[in-house]
């Protein structure tokens, strides 16, 4: 029985090596919603994202201003993504 | 190790800037969140995040004209990390957040179906992890999370809660379309490791450290329990590994809640020196009183 599903900021700047500054930015601007806002821990999903984040950012050279267009996008694939998948598995059943 | 240059399809006398142009369109074609569906694809973007760090710059190209980068450098400079697609397969947190609307789906996928986008559809599934104590598992409790609408939701978690276990609310999942019932929450329960408790079926183990004296002549020590300090025995003569049980003080199971025990086991610890006049002592007492334990 071991599961770990949230981590503290410390934990993922030593296992990532992502910038501490980077991280606390990308939840000022509301790109990241840490899985526990209050103390500021993040699961995997946000530490997936934080470095999808940079990639966009490094590798890409995406700017700061398109970097919400893009997770917007991204995140629209997805729900759609995931809604299609959902109906069709509803129609199966029928 | 493969040729970096050869990698990034670039020539030896590749500038910066052309190596992090060919680097970057690479990087486009081959990361994994962009090939979802391509396993390959991790692997590739991985071997081009390397071969960028080994020639991204002058520096860089001189150490490793010069052999200086070993196989932990390259290990340590490849894109580590969870991939954001691998979250997103029928939804994530953030998919659950975005606000779409379910009826214009319908209308763009499903318009060739009778009734078009007219259909009635249930709401989707959202499921939701929350990591909780041990104590909270075994006594039970109280929890808030947060729903993808930014409603909280209170979650009432029952006695003797197992590890990964679905606590289900209805109509708190997804919008449904047209006369659809929204879809149902579902919270997986995962149980943090205790640092001091191991559950063994109902039963919870703790280990508990002996002094010499304490297992020789019998004492009265204080055991945590997930519910606080109990006095417990112990009989004089206990071995090392002897299993001491405190009845009722484990995990609640079965269909009547019954809880389990919580089983202390023994540990004989000597002490952090061990001095003249006890070594002594156990040479004399050995002489009159000689046994092999590994043959009992």
């Amino acid at each position: 029985m071991t599961c770990k599903i949230t981590h503290e900021i410390t934990e993922i700047i030593e296992i990532y090596q992502v910038d501490e500054y980077f991280i606390c930015d990308c939840i000022e601007r509301e790109w990241i919603t840490p899985a526990d806002k209050q103390k500021k821990l993040l699961d995997e999903e946000d530490i997936a994202r934080i470095l999808l984040i940079r990639d966009l950012k490094e590798d890409f050279g995406v700017n700061d201003e398109a970097v919400p267009v893009i997770l917007h996008l991204i995140d629209q694939l997805n729900w759609s993504r995931a809604q299609i998948k959902h109906y069709i598995e509803f129609l199966e059943k029928q | 190790m493969k040729d970096p240059y050869e990698i990034l399809g670039v020539p030896k006398t590749a500038t910066d800037e052309e190596i992090k142009k060919a680097y970057r369109a690479l990087a486009k074609k081959y990361h994994p969140d962009l090939n979802p569906d391509k396993k390959e694809a991790e692997q590739i973007f991985k071997e081009l995040s390397i071969a960028y760090k080994l020639i991204e710059n002058k520096d860089a190209r001189e150490k490793y004209e010069k052999g200086i980068y070993d196989e932990q450098f390259t290990g340590s400079s490849a894109r580590g990390g969870p991939f954001y697609n691998d979250f997103q397969n029928g939804g994530g947190r953030y998919t659950y957040q975005f606000d779409g609307n379910p009826e214009d789906i319908l209308k763009s996928f499903f318009s060739g179906f009778s009734g078009g986008g007219g259909m009635d559809f249930p709401g989707q599934d959202h499921l939701y992890k929350m990591e909780i104590d041990l104590k909270d598992a075994v006594l039970g409790a109280e929890k808030e999370i947060m729903l993808a609408d930014g409603k909280r939701l209170k979650v009432k978690i029952p006695a003797g809660i197992s590890n990964t276990e679905k606590l289900r609310f209805k109509n708190q999942g997804g919008p449904g379309a047209g006369k659809g019932k929204a879809g149902d929450a579902y919270v997986e329960i995962l149980i943090k490791p205790s640092e001091v408790f191991k559950i063994n079926g109902s039963n919870l183990e703790i280990e508990i450290p002996l002094g010499l004296d304490e297992a020789i002549n019998g004492a009265k020590i204080k055991v945590p329990t997930i519910e606080g300090t109990v006095n417990v025995t112990i009989p004089p003569g206990v071995n090392s590994g002897a299993r001491l049980r405190i009845k009722g003080k484990g995990i609640p199971s079965g269909k009547d809640k019954t809880r389990g025990d919580q089983i202390v086991i023994v540990k004989l610890v000597l002490p952090d020196h061990v001095d003249d006049e006890l070594r002594e002592f156990i040479k004399t007492w050995s002489k009159k009183h000689s046994y092999n334990p590994r043959e009992i």
